[in-house]
């Protein structure tokens, strides 16, 4: 595992603008976040509630000195957002072709998660939606990244985006809007 | 999409949302005369937008879930201290909880480990943490789960170790069992006793909600996580981010607006809580809004009556407990419950078949005296007819000879002594693990020891349980003072001593009485006067006494007939009693006066209010409520006599002497100055009217908060004065509120609603608004045929107002006969009242704008004659 003191300057930096530090922060906290949930679960109890929230806040107080500055821990959060997005899509991506190329022996598994397969086609069709709506609207893209993805509050992602609460809000209703009504169409 | 195009809908949107539902479909209709692709691409987000938001949620969250369980949790196995995790129990945005066991001990004891990830506490809150712990640690509650340890991981995170508790949410429980409302109470009634030991302990909950509350198997919850949310820290710098850790639904309005947290915080917690055991829903419809607009919708808006919500299911609410959960979790602190002791005791009235505190006044006493409050105080001289009936002596037939009463009065005093001693021994300190005993708590440990103790001295325990009766009484624990009466008269069965009996019958009797429970109060009584007539000379004083009880049960029921003969049997056997012992004569004379006054028999009711204060100054002096309380009943019956100085002037020095006597804060002064007031009224004194009946809206909205029913029935005085006066607007405004609130404080058909509907309707037709005045009319007389006695004057009046409604809107010939028959039965029963003279106004206008002159000349002559 990395320290703490290392992830702390890559992302100095690359609130900075170096690109390649934040090439650098990536996997580390891709790593960190699928470690996360692999030690958040024990899988004996599918009825209690892990959400991203607990993750990424963990992943920060894992990964980042709490000292940083406002700006580094709103970089760490967007990019967390992302990773965790990533994380998910190959996840879900991984299964499916398993599903599809693997035969009988998972058959029984996926038969005991009807939920778990639906839930991987519908993230599949979020991140879909969502890439579409970066095409013409980035910054509206970005929010909802933030608040289902990494399951900011409202009030994490007004101080993140710097956007007045009355934007913030009105952005994300349309936001959310457009990607329910895509959803409704590829449904 | 072109961003060009983006932005017109990012336009089209906003401005449809700036537009409430009514405008946005007409403006919608015009874009889409302009652009009907617009217009069709945004109504499709708006109904998106009016969903909520689950299907982005819920993908990614299930997708999360099927990650994460895929591998292998790295906690377990792991010791902690003298405790081994065994098993994930939850994870969550707090920390994740295990179960674990305690290896080092010989015994096996599985507890649940509570692990906070260090992000969630700074080193302030670390140092608190410790200190808290040990507070929470001291909590013993069999319906607390106990905190055991705690301590730090290498990474400083904190762990609490507590008591594992296995069961069922508590909401999932009461539908999982399907348990009927009484039930659900009494189980909700042991998480209040849970959360008030807490607070005695100075422990405030602060998240108190359904997955914090399990249900074991034995069917007793057990509340988790107390103290915890404060554990975690929740300044008011960073409120919100606690409500977010927390389940906002349960959150009071305090802790969304970051105002410091009491224990009425958890109050309306339980409120919600109770809320949602009750009707299955949460007051609120909180998922998916934004912070500012929870805040909006817990601090700004009234939830639903639990009973409309749970109407939607096979299951009825009474409304008492709608006003008990609506006080419980009203928005205003001040307006809550004051403690959860408080609230767990109106619960169990509620239980007990009492009116409960939330819905004001006991109401169903208060019916039974009907509109006039001047007889209010009569409550307090009927105690002291009980201190008299306490005083029956235990000359019994068994006990005949001076030698043998004077071995059973030592044999008395040893039995007392050595109880009393036992008791006090009970509660002393080395016997009760160091608590505090309140006198109550004795009182309590005294009935409970009477229950097995003094078995071979049945008459002694009898006696003992007539003394924790009455002093239970005095406590206004009617529904404790119950079952000692009980045990009493049925010792006195079991001795075949019937004056003991007749005596546990008496306190019986007053009990159901002061409870509301009218006809069982009454069959006491009865039972209780045969025993004494079979066994006492019939002028017997104590014969009188239970005469007057067996009278106000009647009374209270309406049965003026039965009260008043009961009433003058009483008198014959008082007036023939020496002169020194004729104190309680008042209470007679009193009673039976105020009943003729109702039936209009008004020369003897005043010889009998006369002599009931007479007798009373003799007796107590002026300085005495109980003779304040025979002052207002003579003067309220002067008043209707049309004896109006007199009547002002006894008003005047009732005030006084209850502002001397009773202070400034007295409670029912109010009645005093309200009366005052529409006496005024009446002598057309404006000004000193308006004067006192402003003044009683004042008092009472000082002493009894702004939503009880007596406040609201001094608003409708006022109302009808301002109507009177000519300004319909005001009067209007005054008894549209007052309503408002006797909606939440009375039953439907209290007939304080059907005069004060009356009222509303009047101002109504002097505002133009003929139709909703109609409603009005027609409400109260509904009420009145339903509440009052047949051919009440009220019922009358009614409709006559709901002639004058139906004239209004051109219904001449529905509105005669109702015009013509209200105007007798009130010139017979209320001659020289507002509303009388206004029934036959409204005759006399009727036939001269119908054009009928004979009709209406024979009205005027009538008017004539009156004044």
């Amino acid at each position: 595992m990395t320290d703490s003191a290392n992830i702390t300057v890559l992302l100095k930096q690359w609130s900075g603008g170096d690109v390649q530090a934040g090439d650098a922060l990536m996997p580390l906290v891709y790593d960190e976040l699928q470690r996360l949930a692999r030690r958040a679960w024990s899988g004996e109890n599918a009825g209690h509630t892990l959400q991203p929230t607990a993750l990424v806040h963990e992943a920060f107080a894992q990964l980042v000195n709490a000292q940083v500055e406002w700006q580094d821990r709103a970089h760490f959060f967007a990019l967390c957002a992302r990773m965790m997005r990533r994380l998910l899509i190959n996840h879900a991506e991984t299964r499916r072709a398993a599903k599809r190329g693997g035969g009988a022996a998972h058959q029984t598994l996926d038969e005991a998660l009807p939920s778990a397969e639906r839930a991987y086609d519908e993230v599949l069709m979020i991140d879909q939606a969502l890439s579409q709506l970066a095409a013409f609207d980035q910054r509206k893209a970005d929010l909802i990244e933030l608040q289902y993805f990494a399951g900011l509050s409202f009030a994490e992602m007004a101080e993140i985006s710097g956007l007045s609460s009355s934007t913030l809000g009105r952005e994300l209703r349309l936001a959310r809007a457009w990607l329910k009504t895509a959803l409704g169409e590829t449904r | 999409m072109t961003p060009e195009l983006w932005k017109r809908v990012e336009d089209a949107f906003a401005q449809a949302l700036a537009l409430d539902a009514e405008k946005r479909s007409g403006w919608l209709q015009t874009l889409a005369a302009e652009d009907a692709a617009l217009a069709d691409q945004v109504q499709r987000l708006l109904n998106a937008d009016s969903q909520d938001d689950e299907s982005l949620q819920q993908p990614i969250q299930a997708s999360l879930h099927a990650l994460a369980g895929e591998f292998d949790d790295p906690w377990l196995g792991r010791q902690l201290g003298p405790y081994r995790i065994i098993a994930r129990v939850a994870t969550g945005g707090m920390g994740a909880v295990f179960r674990a066991e305690r290896s080092d001990a010989q015994y096996q004891q599985s507890v649940a480990v509570k692990l906070m990830g260090s992000h969630m506490i700074d080193a302030d809150a670390r140092a608190r943490f410790r200190t808290e712990r040990q507070i929470l640690a001291g909590m013993q509650h069999p319906y607390i789960a106990r905190m055991f340890d705690g301590g730090e991981l290498e990474d400083n995170s904190p762990y609490l170790v507590m008591e594992y508790v296995t069961g069922m949410p508590i909401t999932e429980h009461c539908t999982r069992q399907a348990l009927h409302v009484e039930q659900r109470l009494r189980l909700f009634l042991k998480v209040c006793n849970a959360v008030a030991y807490a607070h005695r302990n100075l422990v405030v909950h602060r998240d108190i909600k359904p997955s914090n509350i399990l249900v074991d198997e034995q069917g007793d919850p057990k509340l988790l996580d107390f103290g915890i949310a404060k554990l975690l820290g929740d300044s008011p710098d960073n409120a919100t981010v606690t409500v977010q850790r927390m389940t906002p639904d349960y959150a009071s309005p305090e802790q969304i607006t970051g105002q410091p947290i009491t224990t009425v915080s958890d109050v309306y917690a339980l409120g919600v809580l109770l809320y949602e055991m009750l009707s299955g829903q949460r007051p609120f419809q909180l998922h998916g809004l934004r912070p500012a607009e929870m805040e909006h919708v817990v601090c700004d808006t009234s939830p639903t009556r639990p009973s409309e919500v749970a109407a939607a299911q096979p299951r009825n609410l009474p409304r008492d407990l709608d006003a008990v959960v609506l006080k419980a979790m009203h928005r205003d602190p001040e307006q809550r419950y004051s403690s959860v002791q408080a609230l767990s005791e109106d619960i169990q009235r509620h239980l007990r078949g009492l009116p409960v505190d939330a819905r004001g006044q006991q109401w169903r006493y208060i019916a039974g005296k009907f509109v006039r409050r001047h007889a209010l105080a009569a409550g307090s001289i009927a105690m002291a007819t009980l201190l008299a009936g306490g005083a029956l002596l235990y000359h019994n037939h068994s006990i005949t000879s001076e030698r043998d009463q004077a071995r059973f009065e030592a044999d008395r005093a040893k039995a007392v002594t050595t109880f009393l001693i036992d008791i006090f021994k009970q509660s002393n300190p080395d016997e009760t693990d160091g608590a505090t005993v309140t006198a109550r708590e004795i009182l309590d440990t005294g009935a409970q020891r009477l229950q097995q103790g003094l078995s071979d001295q049945p008459r002694i325990r009898a006696e003992l349980h007539h003394s924790i009766g009455m002093v239970y009484s005095h406590l206004g624990q009617y529904d404790q003072a119950l079952p000692q009466f009980a045990q009493v008269s049925a010792l006195g069965a079991a001795l075949n001593a019937p004056l003991v009996q007749a005596r546990g019958l008496a306190g019986q009797g007053r009990s159901q009485f002061e409870s509301g429970q009218l006809e069982e109060a009454q069959t006491s009584h009865q039972q209780a006067l045969q025993l004494l007539r079979t066994n006492m000379p019939g002028s017997n004083p104590q014969i009188a006494y239970v005469l007057n009880d067996l009278a106000e049960a009647l009374f209270a029921q309406g049965d003026y007939a039965g009260a008043d003969a009961h009433n003058r049997e009483a008198l014959t056997i008082l007036t023939r009693t020496p002169a020194s012992s004729r104190e309680y004569l008042s209470k007679s004379q009193h009673d039976l006066g105020v009943s003729l006054q109702i039936q209009g028999h008004f020369e003897e009711a005043e010889q009998l209010l006369r002599q009931a204060l007479d007798n009373a100054l003799k007796h107590f002096g002026e300085r005495n409520s109980n003779t304040l309380a025979y002052m207002h009943a003579l003067a309220a019956l002067l008043h209707e006599r049309g004896h109006n100085q007199d009547a002002e002037k006894i008003y005047l020095r009732v005030l006084a002497l209850e502002k001397d006597l009773l202070g400034e804060d007295y409670i029912d002064a109010d009645a005093t100055m309200t009366n005052l007031g529409r006496l005024y009224s009446d002598m057309e004194q404006f000004e000193q009217a308006e004067h006192f009946l402003r003044a009683a809206v004042a008092h009472v909205h000082r002493v009894r908060g702004p939503d009880h029913a007596y406040t609201a029935y001094d608003m409708v005085n006022l109302a009808n004065l301002l109507h009177q006066l000519q300004r319909p607007q005001e009067a209007y405004d005054l008894v549209a509120h007052a309503l408002e609130i006797y909606s939440r404080a009375l039953p439907d058909d209290h007939p304080y609603i059907a005069s004060a509907s009356l009222t509303y309707a009047g101002t109504l037709i002097e505002l133009g608004r003929p139709g909703l005045a109609e409603q009005a009319a027609r409400r109260a007389l509904k009420i009145c045929l339903q509440a009052l006695p047949a051919g009440h004057w009220l019922a009358a009046s009614a409709r006559s107002v709901l002639g004058e409604a139906l004239f209004k809107q051109n219904q001449a010939d529905a509105a005669e006969p109702l015009l013509v028959e209200a105007y007798p039965v009130l010139a017979e029963a209320r001659p020289g009242d507002r509303a009388t003279a206004n029934a036959l106004r409204r005759l006399i206008h009727y036939y001269q704008q119908t054009g009928n002159d004979e009709r209406a000349a024979h009205y005027l002559a009538q008017r004539e004659g009156e004044s």
